[in-house]
């Protein structure tokens, strides 16, 4: 696998491919062992003080050794990069839709358009919301045109105890920039143009 | 600064067979990046994730050279030439998604030439397991003059698809690790652009994430029989 590769993807991670996140620091923990002596940065390893692979000492005439690193080249801190962890309680979505906010009512309540995400051959439908559904953080992004996605499924926590639920989460983007409103402005403008000049 | 990270609350250890904490959805963007810029703090001030969402990050690692953590749904790894943006859930690829898009709206001048769109997962198989699975995809008869007793390990194809016009798309399969008789299933839908593409990467991610769910929700239920 080439180092420059997107492809994220590597099973063999030793004990889980999704296992816990670990700190290698040789400066912290000066009896921890090198568990993994290629600094192969597809494996999530990285040197915290700057070493590279490129800088491991070679034998005069040799090729570099892959798979030793004596303590002189074990870096000062190798750092292991945490990879996703499974979350102690596992919701298993049945169903999930995209929804727009069409209208919020006074009655504590909003309608919106919802789009079937799971089964994208469904008709779009309108559907009322309560405000208690929305959490509190996103309470401030439920405006006309707000984007969110409504997903309904199992909830299994780290007990076992598994529940129906439903969860909504608004859509976040980062509001426009000067630089942003600019673009439109200059791109309404040339159609502006476009038009003036016919 | 490097902060070791917590230890994992509740149960520890491999994931329970059958979660669906077994499957990821991710997205790595190759380029050159400031690892320094992407903590938790940041993307709540730009309302990308929330604020307690951000309080409550885990397994915070922070140096100039990398930059790591898991705020609730979203593992987020940064490094020099590297971007990457994890999920364990379905129901949060449209919301990573939108992260994305919206760190890069943010940072739109950062040099990106290349992205990923992935999905990786251990999938349990039904009658015959994995055995099914190579017999479909590996002529044995062909390597028993080799070697005797042939299994399948790894298998990687690679194409090209209409809906995902520019893109190489890549399938691997290879027997679970961590479910016995189980195939771990992983696709990756790749792209490349200029060096200054970032506004063109962020416009095919939101184009086509959807796409690449389908994509490999479909490859798993062919191989898998289920999803």
């Amino acid at each position: 696998m080439s180092p420059r590769s997107v492809f994220a993807a590597v099973q063999n991670d030793p004990g889980s491919a999704i296992e816990r996140p670990q700190l290698i620091d040789s400066s912290l923990t000066p009896s921890a062992p090198v568990l993994n002596p290629r600094p192969r940065r597809s494996d999530g390893y990285v040197f915290a003080n700057g070493s590279t692979a490129a800088e491991t000492p070679r034998r005069s005439g040799d090729e570099p050794l892959p798979d030793q690193v004596t303590a002189l080249t074990v870096p000062r801190a190798m750092i292991r990069v945490p990879t996703p962890r499974p979350r102690q309680s596992v919701f298993t979505p049945l169903q999930q839709w995209e929804g727009t906010v069409i209208h919020v009512t006074r009655d504590n309540e909003f309608l919106a358009r919802t789009r079937d995400l799971t089964t994208p051959t469904f008709p779009e439908e309108q559907v009322t919301f309560s405000l208690d559904d929305v959490p509190d953080a996103d309470l401030d992004l439920v405006d006309i045109g707000a984007v969110f996605y409504w997903t309904i499924g199992y909830q299994k926590d780290e007990f076992g105890t598994v529940m129906r639920g439903s969860r909504i989460r608004f859509r976040r983007l980062p509001a426009w920039s000067r630089a942003d409103i600019e673009r439109v402005k200059q791109a309404a403008k040339d159609f502006g143009d476009l038009f003036d000049a016919r | 600064m490097v902060t070791p990270p917590k230890a994992p609350a509740g149960r520890t250890g491999r994931i329970a067979v059958g979660s669906p904490s077994l499957t990821v959805w991710g997205i790595v963007l190759l380029g050159r990046f400031n690892p320094s810029i992407f903590q938790p703090a940041w993307l709540a001030m730009h309302k990308l994730i929330r604020q307690d969402e951000a309080e409550k990050a885990q397994g915070l690692v922070f140096a100039p050279e990398v930059a790591a953590f898991q705020a609730d749904w979203l593992h987020l790894q940064v490094t020099e030439d590297r971007f990457e943006a994890n999920v364990t859930e379905v129901s949060h690829a449209a919301p990573l998604r939108d992260l994305v898009v919206g760190v890069f709206t943010l940072l739109e001048h950062t040099p990106a030439d290349k992205m990923g769109l992935n999905y990786y997962g251990h999938h349990l198989l039904p009658d015959q397991g994995w055995q099914r699975v190579e017999d479909s995809l590996a002529t044995k008869a062909a390597w028993t003059r080799f070697v005797s007793k042939p299994s399948l390990r790894s298998i990687t194809i690679e194409g090209a698809r209409e809906d995902a016009p520019g893109a190489r798309m890549q399938v691997k399969i290879e027997p679970s690790l961590q479910l016995s008789g189980g195939a771990w299933v992983s696709t990756n839908e790749h792209y490349e652009c200029g060096p200054d593409g970032v506004r063109e990467l962020m416009s095919l991610l939101a184009s086509r994430w959807e796409g690449a769910l389908a994509y490999a929700k479909q490859v798993v239920e062919k191989f898998t029989g289920k999803q």
